[in-house]
C-alpha cells in the first residue's frame, strides 16, 4: 500500500513538473512586445499602444492597468509567417491611450524582463488652467506632439499647427492629422478658407468640412482654435517637409494706437494692446494675410519590393480579415452572399479583393464593396466585400479561402492573410424536403423603412423566379452606338457606298466628255460630206448623195470604233449594230445608186440626211 | 443588257464585304467567359437573377440597378418588368421614374443598332443601283426607301438611348444641395433606389433631376449609372 502511494505521489509530481514546463513553454512561445507612439503628448490627446504577442491568439492579450490612463482597443491584426516550413503567427492589438491627468506614466510589460514603455503627458491648456501669462509663450504652450511647434503669424495673433501621431512614414501610408488654426479674438476678423497644403510630396484627403471650434487662453490672451481632421499620405520617399497655410483677415489699428511696451510693464502693455480697448482709441483697417505652419519634417520610405505578395493592392495599415456567408445551407440555383470583412486602420481606398473567380460547381457574380468608417476621416473602419454566388451542384460544397494582403508599417512587413474555406450544405432545388430544410434554417432579414425592401425568407415573396442563364450575352452594357468598332462599321460602309457612287458619276461624266469630243471631231470631218449631200440632193444626184452619206457614216463610225473608215463595211456594221439597221440599208442604197439608177425623192433625202446626222452625233448606237 | 451586270456585281460585293464585317463584329461581341461572374459578359437572365438576389437581401438600390440593366438587354421580358414593379411597390417607391421610354420596349439598343446597319446596307445598295441606272429601278427604289426608314428608326432610338446614358440609381438616400460644394444647403432628399437623370458634373458632384423635376447637386459616390463603366460602378457599391 505504501508502495502504491509512493508511486502515485511520484506520478503526481511528474505531472505537475510537466504541466509547469508546458506552461513555461507557452509563456516563452507567447513573448510579448509593446510600443507606444508618440511617447510625449498633451493632456487631451491620445497615444497608440501596440501589444504584439508571438505564437498566441488575441485572447491572451489584455490591456495594461495603469492609474490615470485609459486603454481603448481600436485595431487587431494577425500575421502568419512560414519559415523553413514552420508556421509562426503574431497577433497585435492596438490600444488608444487616453490620459486622465498630467504626469509621467510607466506601462509595464507582461513579459518578465522586458523593458516598460514610458508616456509623458504635458499640460496643454496651461493658460486656461490658470497658468500665468508670462510663464509661457504661445510657442511653448502650443507645442504639438512629435516636435511640431507652432509659429505665430500675423503679429503673433494667429498661427497654424499640425498634430501628427508619427513622422516616419511609408509611401502610401495614411496617418490622421489634426490641423489647428488659432486666431486671436478681436484681431482676426475672418478665416478666408480651409487650410491648404504646400508642396507636392503629400496628399491631404477627407478634410473635414466644418472645423471644430474651441476657446483657449494662450499666454494670457483669448484665442479661438479651429481644428480640421484629415488624413495625410506621402506620395514619394525621402526626407520631406510639409507646411500648411490658411488665409485670414486681420484688423490693424491705423491711428491713436498706444505704442507697444510704452509702459515698460508687460501687464500694462497687454492691457492697452487689447483689441477691445484699442477700438476706443482709433479706427482699424482689415488686411488679408496668410499664416503658415512651421515645417514638419518626415522620413518617408518606399514600400519594400522584397516579400511583396502578388495580389498586393497597395493597402497600408493594420487590418484583420474574416469571411462569412449569408446562409450555410442553400439549394442549387439559390443565391447566397459571401462576405469578406476587412477591419482596422489605414488606406481603405486601396483595400480591394478579387474575391472568387471560376470556382467549380459555383457560379460567381461581381463583388460589391461597402465601407463603414469608424471616424470622420475614414482612417478606421470596416470594408465589406459582398459577392453573390450560386451553387450549381448539390452535395457538401465549400467556398474556397479568400486572400487579402497589405503592408503593415508598424512591423515594416507585408501581411498575406487567408480566411478559412466556408462549408456549404447544398441540396437539390425544388424538393419539398429542401424547402422545409431551408425554411427552418433561415432567419428573417432586417425590415427597414424608407425605400428598403424587406428581406424575404426562403422563397422570394411576390417575385417571379430566377431564369435559366443560357446564351444571349454581351461583352458590355454600353450600347453598340457608343462603342468605337461598332461606330466604325457603318461609317466604313457609308464611305464605301459613297466612294462607289462618286466613282460611277465621275466615270459617266468622263464618258460624256469623251463622246462630246469625238462627236465634235466627227462633225468636223463630215461637214464637207454633208455639204456634198446637200448639193447632190438639190441636183437629184442619187449616186453622189448616197456615196457622200455612206462616207460620212463610215467616218463617224470609224471615229467611234477606233478603226480606219475603209474598214467600216456593211458586214462590220451588221456585226456591231445588228442586221437590218439604217446603216446597213444606207450602205446597200449607196451600192445600188452606184451601179443602177435610183430615184431620189424628197422624203428619201430628208430621211437619210437625218440618219446621217444621227450617226454623226452618235445618237443611235 | 450585259452593260448592267457590273454595277449589280459591285453592289453584291459591297454587301458581301459588309456582312463579313458584321459577322466579325458579332464575333467580337461574344463573351470569352460565358458564365463568369466577372465583367467579361452580361446576360439579361444573369442580371435578372442578380436583381432577384439583391431584392431578397433587401438591397433595393442594387436590385433596381440590375433589373434596369436586365431590361436594357431584354426589354420585352415580362418577368423583369413584373419584379421591378413589385420591388418598387414593396419599397414604397413612386412609379414616377419608370426607367427609359416605353417606346424602347420592342427592341434592345443593340438590336436597334443592327436594324440600322441593315437599313444602311439596303439604302446603300438601292442607291447604287439607282445611281447606275440599272433596269432594277423598282427594286432599287424599294431597297432605298426601306433602308432609309430603318435608319430613321435607329436614329430616333439612338437619341433616346443617349438620354438613357445619363440615368443613375441612387445608392443611398442622398441630400441634394444647391451648390456642388461640401456643406451647401440641402434643398431636397432623394430616396435610395430612385432613378435620376444626370445633367452635369462638377468635381465630386453630379447635378441630378428626379422624376418630380427637382434638380440639385448630389455626391457622385451616391449614384450608380445604369450604363457606363460597369466595373467602376460596381466597385463603388
Amino acid at each position: 500500500m505504501s508502495i502504491v502511494n509512493h508511486t502515485s505521489i511520484k506520478r503526481s509530481i511528474g505531472l505537475i513538473v510537466l504541466a509547469t514546463a508546458a506552461a513555461m513553454g507557452d509563456v516563452a512561445a507567447a513573448a510579448m512586445t509593446q510600443d507606444i507612439e508618440p511617447k510625449r503628448i498633451d493632456l487631451g490627446q491620445a497615444a497608440q499602444l501596440t501589444l504584439s504577442a508571438s505564437g498566441a491568439d488575441a485572447d491572451s492579450i489584455s490591456p495594461p492597468m495603469v492609474e490615470g490612463l485609459e486603454f481603448v482597443a481600436v485595431a487587431q491584426s494577425q500575421r502568419t509567417e512560414s519559415i523553413n516550413g514552420v508556421s509562426h503567427s503574431t497577433t497585435s492589438i492596438t490600444y488608444q491611450v487616453i490620459p486622465r491627468q498630467v504626469g509621467v506614466f510607466t506601462i509595464p510589460s507582461e513579459t518578465p524582463g522586458a523593458p516598460p514603455v514610458v508616456l509623458t503627458v504635458d499640460d496643454a491648456g496651461a493658460g486656461s488652467s490658470g497658468r500665468s501669462a508670462a510663464a509661457a509663450s504661445p510657442q511653448a504652450s502650443m507645442r504639438a506632439p512629435g516636435g511640431n511647434s507652432s509659429q505665430p503669424g500675423a503679429g503673433g495673433n494667429a498661427f497654424v499647427r499640425l498634430r501628427l501621431p508619427k513622422h516616419d512614414l511609408y509611401v502610401g501610408e495614411t496617418v490622421p492629422v489634426d490641423i489647428q488654426v488659432a486666431t486671436r479674438d478681436g484681431v482676426v476678423a475672418a478665416l478666408n478658407g480651409p487650410p491648404t497644403l504646400n508642396g507636392d510630396a503629400f496628399t491631404l484627403d477627407k478634410l473635414s468640412v466644418q472645423p471644430e471650434r474651441t476657446a483657449e487662453v494662450i499666454d494670457g490672451k483669448p484665442f479661438t482654435v479651429f481644428t480640421w481632421h484629415s488624413a495625410l499620405a506621402a506620395v514619394k520617399p525621402g526626407r520631406l517637409s510639409l507646411t500648411m497655410e490658411t488665409p485670414l483677415t486681420v484688423r490693424i489699428l491705423s491711428a491713436a494706437r498706444p505704442d507697444s511696451g510704452r509702459f515698460g510693464e508687460p501687464d500694462l502693455d497687454d492691457l492697452f494692446n487689447d483689441p477691445s480697448l484699442q477700438s476706443f482709441f482709433g479706427t482699424s483697417t482689415e488686411r488679408e494675410v496668410t499664416v503658415a505652419s512651421p515645417p514638419a519634417n518626415f522620413s518617408v520610405q518606399a514600400l519594400p519590393t522584397q516579400g511583396r505578395p502578388a495580389d498586393f493592392s497597395g493597402a497600408v495599415g493594420n487590418f484583420t480579415v474574416k469571411s462569412d456567408v449569408s446562409d450555410d445551407k442553400a439549394a442549387t440555383g439559390d443565391p447566397i452572399t459571401l462576405r469578406l470583412h476587412v477591419t482596422g486602420s489605414g488606406t481603405f481606398d486601396r483595400v480591394s479583393s478579387p474575391m472568387l473567380h471560376d470556382v467549380e460547381h459555383w457560379k460567381t457574380y461581381a463583388p460589391t464593396a461597402t465601407f463603414k468608417p469608424a471616424d470622420p476621416i475614414g482612417y478606421r473602419g470596416e470594408k465589406t466585400f459582398d459577392q453573390p454566388v450560386i451553387a450549381m451542384q448539390a452535395g457538401a460544397q465549400a467556398l474556397p479561402a479568400l486572400a487579402f494582403s497589405w503592408f503593415d508599417p508598424s512591423t515594416g512587413r507585408y501581411v498575406d492573410a487567408h480566411t478559412p474555406p466556408v462549408p456549404i450544405d447544398v441540396m437539390p432545388a425544388g424538393t419539398a424536403e429542401t424547402s422545409a430544410h431551408l425554411s427552418s434554417s433561415r432567419q428573417p432579414g432586417p425590415s427597414t423603412a424608407g425605400g428598403v425592401v424587406p428581406a424575404s425568407t426562403g422563397e422570394s415573396k411576390g417575385f417571379r423566379p430566377d431564369h435559366a442563364v443560357s446564351g444571349g450575352t454581351v461583352a458590355s452594357l454600353l450600347p453598340h452606338f457608343f462603342q468605337a468598332p461598332y461606330v466604325a462599321a457603318p461609317s466604313l460602309m457609308m464611305f464605301a457606298f459613297l466612294s462607289v457612287g462618286f466613282w460611277a458619276r465621275r466615270r459617266e461624266r468622263r464618258a460624256d466628255e469623251m463622246g462630246a469630243a469625238r462627236d465634235a471631231a466627227a462633225a468636223l470631218q463630215t461637214a464637207p460630206l454633208l455639204t456634198q449631200m446637200n448639193r447632190a440632193a438639190s441636183s437629184s444626184n442619187a449616186e453622189l448623195f448616197f456615196g457622200a452619206a455612206r462616207e460620212a457614216v463610215q467616218r463617224a463610225l470609224a471615229s467611234r470604233w477606233h478603226m480606219p473608215p475603209a474598214k467600216v463595211t456593211s458586214d462590220e456594221a451588221e456585226a456591231r449594230l445588228g442586221p437590218e439597221t439604217d446603216v446597213s440599208r444606207l450602205f446597200e442604197l449607196a451600192d445600188e445608186a452606184r451601179y443602177s439608177r435610183v430615184q431620189l425623192t424628197a422624203i428619201d433625202i430628208k430621211r437619210w440626211t437625218q440618219v446621217v446626222n444621227q450617226q454623226i452625233k452618235g445618237e443611235i448606237a | 443588257m450585259k452593260k448592267h451586270h457590273w454595277p449589280v456585281s459591285m453592289a453584291v460585293v459591297i454587301l458581301s464585304l459588309s456582312f463579313g464585317n458584321l459577322v466579325c463584329l458579332a464575333d467580337t461581341a461574344k463573351p470569352t467567359m460565358h458564365d463568369s461572374g466577372s465583367h467579361d459578359s452580361y446576360s439579361a437572365a444573369a442580371l435578372y437573377n442578380l436583381g432577384n438576389s439583391y431584392a431578397r437581401q433587401g438591397r433595393a438600390a442594387l436590385a433596381v440597378l440590375n433589373y434596369e440593366r436586365a431590361r436594357l438587354l431584354a426589354p420585352r421580358d415580362p418577368d423583369i418588368r413584373y419584379n421591378l414593379r413589385h420591388l418598387r411597390e414593396a419599397a414604397g417607391m413612386t412609379s414616377g421614374s419608370p426607367g427609359y421610354g416605353e417606346a424602347m420596349l420592342w427592341f434592345s439598343p443593340n438590336t436597334t443598332y443592327w436594324i440600322g446597319l441593315i437599313g444602311l446596307l439596303l439604302a446603300g445598295a438601292g442607291g447604287l443601283l439607282w445611281c447606275f441606272r440599272t433596269p432594277y429601278r423598282m427594286a432599287s427604289r424599294a431597297a432605298l426607301g426601306a433602308g432609309l426608314l430603318m435608319m430613321a428608326f435607329t436614329l430616333n432610338d439612338a437619341l433616346m438611348i443617349e438620354r438613357l446614358m445619363h440615368r443613375s440609381v441612387v445608392l443611398q438616400p442622398a441630400a441634394a444641395s444647391a451648390a456642388p460644394i461640401a456643406g451647401a444647403q440641402t434643398i431636397f432628399t432623394v430616396p435610395q433606389a430612385t432613378l435620376v437623370q444626370r445633367l452635369d458634373e462638377h468635381a465630386d458632384f453630379s447635378l441630378i433631376r428626379d422624376s418630380q423635376g427637382n434638380t440639385g447637386w448630389v455626391s457622385k459616390n451616391q449614384l450608380i449609372p445604369i450604363i457606363g463603366h460597369e466595373g467602376e460602378a460596381d466597385a463603388k457599391t
